[in-house]
C-alpha cells in the first residue's frame, strides 16, 4: 500500500462505518461437553504429536481443529484403505456438543461410521502438514540419541548381557552406531575418546523416566522419608571409591523399546543393527579398537597411553 | 515448590533430563533466558578464554536472522541497532516457547505416561546487568519487543548493580524506566551481594526493599531471582515469590559462570539461618538431644526422619573424607553422600522458612529464629538476625 493511501484511510472518518457492521454474537463461554474417542495406530499417534511439537501447538486441540476443518470442507475424503497397523493408541478429544451433532451429520450424510471420518480427517490433515513442514512421516532425520541409547540396551553383547559398565563404554559404543548410520556425527574429541554430551543427558533421562535399573522414583509428590534415604544411599561414603556406573534397562524400559519396535519397521530394522553392532563391537578392546579405527577422536585423549598399554598386556599374556 | 525456573544455558546442557524431570514432576516452569550472561566475556566463557558449548546453542539460537556475532565480544558492541535488540528479544521468547517442544524423541511420543507438551508457564523477556540509563533503555525495549512477539504479558528482569542500588535517585531511575503495560510480573536480582553484605549495609538493604515496595505499589506481582532468608523477609515489604538454587554455600550470586571447584564441608544451619563449616555444626549440634535438636538446630523432613530412626542426622550431613590432590596436599571434602543429604536438608529447610514468612507476620519470625539462634549459640548468632529485624522494621 502506497503511504498517499494509507495517509488518506488514516485522515478519512470512520465512525459511520460501526453502524454497518453485523452485531456481534454474544460472548460465552461454550463448554466442551461430549468427547469422541477415536482408535489409532501407535504411528500415526507419533506423527500427531510430531507435527504438534514442530507447530508448538498442543496435539489434543490440533487435531480438534483438523476435525471442525474438515465438517467445513464441502469435499470429503476418500475412505482410506484399511490400514494393517493394529490401533492400539486412543485419542480422547473433547469437543462441544454442537461439534459433535455436526461431525455425525456430516458422516450420516457420506454414510459413514463418524469416528472414521474423524480419523480420515486427521490422517489427510497430517500427510498436508508433514509435507509443509518438511517431515518425514515414516523417520524425522537422524534416530535421537536417547531412542539408540535404549536400543542398544535392549540388545545383548556376545556373552548374551544387556548391561553396560561405565558411561566410558556407554559413549563408545553409541559413537560406533552413530559412526554406522550417518555421515554427520553429533561426537566430538575429548578426554576419554570421542564424546557428546546428549549421552550423558539422555542416560539421566531414561533414569528420571524410570527406564534404567535402579532408577528413583520421580513424581509429582514431594519424595518420602524413604526415597530421600535411597538417593542419598545411592552415592559413595567415606572410604569407597565411587562405583562404577552400571546402564541397564529395567522391565519397563525393555518394555519401552519393544514399543518402539514395533511403532515401525525402520526401528524394527534399527535394533536389528544396532544388535549386530553391538555383538561386533561391545568387547574388552572396545576402546582401543574405536581410537584406531578413528584416530582423529583420540587426539584429545589422556588415557590414549594407558589404552595402549593395556592391548600390549592382552596381547604378551 | 509452585513453579521451577530453568536457566537457558542449564537446559542446552540437559535439555532431554530436565524434559524428562518436568514430565514427571508435572509442575509449572519458566525458562530464565540469562541473556546478561552475554554482557561480559568472562560471564560466559570458560577459564581458558573458550565459548562452552552451552553458550554456542545459546547464541545461535538467539541471534537467528540477525547479523549479531553473539559471544564473539561483549554482546553490547556486537548489537548495532534498536532493531536488532528487537529481533534478540523476539528470538528469545521464541526460544523459551519451542525448545523443548522440540525435545521429545520417537521413545517419548510413545509413552503412555508422557503428560503433557512442555510449555512454560510464563514468558520472560530477557534483560542485561542495569549498569546505565542506557542499559535502562534497551531493557525497556526489550520488554516491549517481547510483549509485541509473545503476544501477551511477560515476566519482566530488573538486574540492578550494587553502585545503583546505593543512590537513591538511581533506584528511582530504575523503577521509572520500567514499562508497566505487558508485564504481569517482575524479577529482581543484584548480582554479587551476599546475604552477609545486605544485611550489614543498610543502603542495599533499603534500596532492595525500595523496589520491591514500589513495583509492588504499582500492582507488579514481584519476585526475587536469587532470594536467601534475608531476602524472602521482604514479604510484607511486598515480596511475592522467590526463587533460588540448589546450593547452600553464599557466594553472592557473582554473574560469571561457576567454575567445576572442590565441595567446601559447610552445612546449612537453619538454627542460626546460615551456612557453617562442619566443625562449627558439629560443635553446635552433635550433643543435642532429639528434641532440642528439631526445637533449635533444625526441624526438616530430612533431620526429623532421621531422628525418628534412631540416627543422628549430623553422621550424614557432616561425613567427609580426605582428598590426596596432584601435587600431594590432602584435602578434606564432603562424601557424595553428604552433599545429597545437604542438598535434601537444605531444600526443606529453605522451604520451611519460606513458608513461614508467606503465613506469619515477617518480625514474628525473625524474633522467633532470634530466640532459637540464641538457645543454639548464645548471643554469637543473633547479631547478625537482629540487624535483619533492624532493616526490616526501618525499611
Amino acid at each position: 500500500m502506497s503511504h498517499d493511501r494509507w495517509d488518506s484511510l488514516l485522515g478519512r472518518d470512520w465512525s459511520a462505518e460501526w453502524e454497518r457492521l453485523p452485531e456481534a454474537p454474544e460472548l460465552v463461554p461454550r463448554p466442551m461437553t461430549a468427547q469422541i474417542t477415536l482408535r489409532l495406530p501407535v504411528a500415526l499417534l507419533v506423527r500427531i504429536k510430531r507435527v504438534a511439537a514442530a507447530r508448538s501447538l498442543p496435539y489434543h486441540a490440533m487435531a480438534r481443529s483438523w476435525i471442525v476443518d474438515g465438517i467445513r470442507q464441502s469435499v470429503a475424503p476418500s475412505p482410506a484403505a484399511a490400514s494393517e497397523e493394529p490401533q492400539t493408541e486412543q485419542l480422547n478429544l473433547k469437543l462441544d456438543n454442537e461439534i459433535l451433532d455436526a461431525l455425525k451429520a456430516r458422516a450420516d450424510e457420506l454414510r459413514r461410521p463418524y469416528h472414521s471420518l474423524a480419523r480420515e480427517w486427521i490422517e489427510a490433515a497430517i500427510a498436508r502438514e508433514e509435507e509443509a513442514l518438511g517431515l518425514d512421516p515414516v523417520e524425522a532425520g537422524q534416530p535421537a540419541i536417547k531412542d539408540l541409547m535404549v536400543l542398544l540396551l535392549h540388545a545383548n553383547n556376545e556373552q548374551g548381557q544387556n548391561a553396560i559398565r561405565g558411561i566410558t563404554r556407554l559413549q563408545k559404543l553409541l559413537f560406533v552406531i552413530e559412526q554406522n548410520l550417518a555421515n554427520q556425527s553429533r561426537f566430538y574429541a575429548f578426554n576419554y575418546g570421542p564424546f557428546n554430551e546428549e549421552v550423558n543427558d539422555a542416560a539421566n533421562a531414561l533414569r528420571l523416566a524410570g527406564f534404567l535399573r535402579g532408577a528413583p522414583s520421580v513424581s509429582a509428590e514431594p519424595p518420602t522419608f524413604e526415597a530421600m534415604m535411597a538417593m542419598v544411599f545411592q552415592r559413595s561414603g567415606p572410604r569407597e571409591e565411587p562405583a562404577t556406573e552400571e546402564f541397564a534397562l529395567n522391565e519397563e524400559g525393555h518394555r519401552a523399546v519393544e514399543r518402539l519396535r514395533q511403532s515401525s519397521r525402520a526401528y524394527d530394522q534399527l535394533y536389528a543393527y544396532i544388535q549386530r553392532l553391538r555383538s561386533e563391537w561391545d568387547k574388552p578392546n572396545l576402546l582401543r579398537r574405536v581410537y584406531k579405527t578413528w584416530p582423529k577422536y583420540a587426539e584429545r585423549s589422556l588415557i590414549r597411553d594407558q589404552v595402549e598399554g593395556r592391548a600390549r598386556r592382552r596381547r604378551s599374556n | 515448590m509452585d513453579e521451577v525456573v530453568v536457566n537457558a544455558n542449564q537446559l542446552e546442557n540437559s535439555a532431554q533430563s530436565t524434559a524428562a524431570c518436568l514430565w514427571k514432576t508435572t509442575l509449572p516452569f519458566a525458562v530464565d533466558p540469562v541473556l546478561w550472561r552475554f554482557q561480559v566475556p568472562r560471564w560466559w566463557r570458560n577459564e581458558k578464554g573458550e565459548t562452552k558449548r552451552n553458550y554456542n546453542r545459546l547464541a545461535t539460537a538467539y541471534s537467528k536472522d540477525t547479523s549479531i556475532k553473539m559471544a564473539a565480544g561483549p554482546l553490547l558492541e556486537t548489537v548495532a541497532s534498536d532493531d536488532e535488540w528487537r529481533i534478540l528479544a523476539g528470538n528469545v521468547i521464541r526460544y523459551q516457547r519451542d525448545r523443548l517442544l522440540g525435545v521429545p524423541s520417537q521413545l517419548d511420543f510413545l509413552d503412555a505416561s508422557h503428560p503433557r507438551e512442555l510449555h512454560p508457564a510464563r514468558l520472560i523477556a530477557p534483560g542485561l546487568v542495569a549498569y546505565s540509563p542506557e542499559l535502562d533503555r534497551i531493557n525497556r525495549l526489550l520488554i516491549e519487543a517481547s510483549v509485541d512477539v509473545a503476544g501477551e504479558p511477560v515476566a519482566a528482569q530488573l538486574i540492578a548493580p550494587l553502585d545503583r542500588l546505593r543512590d537513591s535517585d538511581e533506584v528511582r531511575a530504575l523503577l521509572a524506566a520500567l514499562p508497566n503495560d505487558g508485564v504481569n510480573s517482575v524479577f529482581i536480582w543484584t548480582p554479587e551481594v551476599t546475604e552477609d553484605q545486605l544485611i550489614a549495609d543498610h543502603a542495599t538493604f533499603a534500596a532492595v526493599s525500595h523496589l520491591v515496595a514500589g513495583l509492588a505499589d504499582r500492582g507488579i506481582p514481584v519476585g526475587h531471582q536469587y532470594g536467601s532468608y534475608a531476602i524472602a523477609a521482604l514479604h510484607d515489604a511486598g515480596l511475592a515469590a522467590v526463587t533460588h538454587h540448589m546450593g547452600w554455600v553464599d557466594k553472592g550470586e557473582p554473574a560469571e559462570e561457576q567454575r567445576l571447584m572442590m565441595r567446601s564441608c559447610r552445612t546449612y544451619v537453619p538454627g542460626v539461618r546460615h551456612s557453617l563449616h562442619f566443625s562449627d555444626a558439629e560443635n553446635l549440634g552433635r550433643n543435642l538431644s532429639p528434641a532440642k535438636y528439631t526445637k533449635r538446630y533444625c526441624e526438616c523432613r530430612f533431620c526429623v526422619g532421621t531422628l525418628d530412626a534412631g540416627e543422628n542426622p549430623l553422621d550424614l550431613l557432616l561425613e567427609d573424607h580426605v582428598l590426596v590432590l596432584s601435587d600431594g596436599r590432602r584435602r578434606p571434602v564432603p562424601t557424595a553422600r553428604a552433599v545429597a543429604a545437604n542438598t535434601w536438608h537444605y531444600l526443606l529447610s529453605r522451604r520451611l522458612e519460606i513458608e513461614a514468612f508467606s503465613n506469619l507476620p515477617v518480625l514474628e519470625v525473625i524474633e522467633r529464629d532470634i530466640d532459637r539462634a540464641a538457645e543454639l549459640t548464645g548471643d554469637r548468632d543473633t547479631r547478625r538476625l537482629r540487624a535483619l529485624a533492624a532493616e526490616v522494621r526501618s525499611a
